[in-house]
């Protein structure tokens, strides 16, 4: 009967060592470490989570914006404008019909292009 | 210009239907009155230089405001300009002459807004994209 003592002793220990063998070896998360987690994600936004559903749900309405058309549909003579910018002695253009009948013809001026070209583009400018 | 002119010039010029004349405006002082000069003297020597010269000013402007004799006597040479000669002509008198006279010119037509464009009879006023020089350019072609 010593024998069956020990064998049951023996069985008995080596039940117990392998319970405790078999837990967990992360270290548990506790109370404090979780609301650090929780705590350390930042904020989306202020709005309420169903606010933003509900206006995502709404219909969106079409642009209603017309683009117009960046270029006239046949040329004019475009008015004077006042994004351009005015000698620096300030006059206003007033330029003449002389002017657009000119046509550049000055031996002083340079030009590039065929001098018999049907359309000549007379161009004021300055290098500054 | 420059701007819309490489376009002009590769659609338009290059077919033969629009030659470009250029005229200056002389509305910054001595800056602009020095550099007008400077490329009329380039021209004197070589028309195409001219508007080798024409172009990198316009490429370049800002460089104008402080540039002095050397800067355009290095210019020219660059453009292959012989110095001497050019140097003749801009310390004589004659490029800023030749400017001043039609920069006269110009206020006597009532030319005061900067750009301003002759399409053979239409006018245009202020920088303007090429679809726009474009469409006037067509209306004008016979």
């Amino acid at each position: 009967m010593k024998w069956l003592f020990v064998l049951i002793l023996g069985v008995g220990i080596s039940t117990g060592c392998g319970q405790r063998d078999t837990q967990p070896t992360a270290p548990p998360t506790s109370g404090a470490q979780a609301a650090e987690i929780v705590a350390t994600i930042p904020p989306t936004t202020g709005t309420p989570v169903d606010a933003e559903v509900k206006s995502a749900s709404e219909p969106v309405q079409a642009a209603t914006i017309e683009i117009p058309d960046p270029t006239p549909a046949e040329p004019t003579a475009l008015p004077l404008s006042a994004t351009t910018e005015p000698d620096s002695a300030g006059q206003q253009e007033s330029i003449s019909d002389e002017a657009i009948a000119f046509n550049g013809a000055y031996e002083n001026s340079y030009f590039r292009g065929a001098a018999d070209a049907p359309v000549t583009i007379l161009d004021y400018s300055d290098f500054l | 210009m420059l701007g819309a002119e490489p376009e002009i010039i590769k659609n338009f010029v290059e077919q033969g239907q629009v030659r470009i004349v250029f005229w200056p405006m002389l509305d910054h002082g001595n800056a602009s009155l020095n550099a007008h000069a400077a490329a009329d003297c380039v021209g004197r020597q070589n028309v195409d230089a001219f508007w080798q010269i024409h172009d990198q000013f316009f490429r370049n402007q800002d460089e104008l405001w402080q540039a002095d004799r050397d800067y355009f006597v290095n210019a020219a040479v660059a453009a292959g300009i012989d110095q001497g000669a050019f140097e003749a002509c801009y310390d004589g008198g004659t490029g800023h002459a030749a400017v001043t006279e039609l920069d006269s010119i110009r206020r006597n037509l009532g030319v005061f807004n900067r750009p301003t464009f002759t399409i053979n009879d239409q006018l245009l006023v202020g920088s303007q994209p090429f679809e726009v020089f474009e469409q006037y350019i067509l209306a004008a072609l016979p």
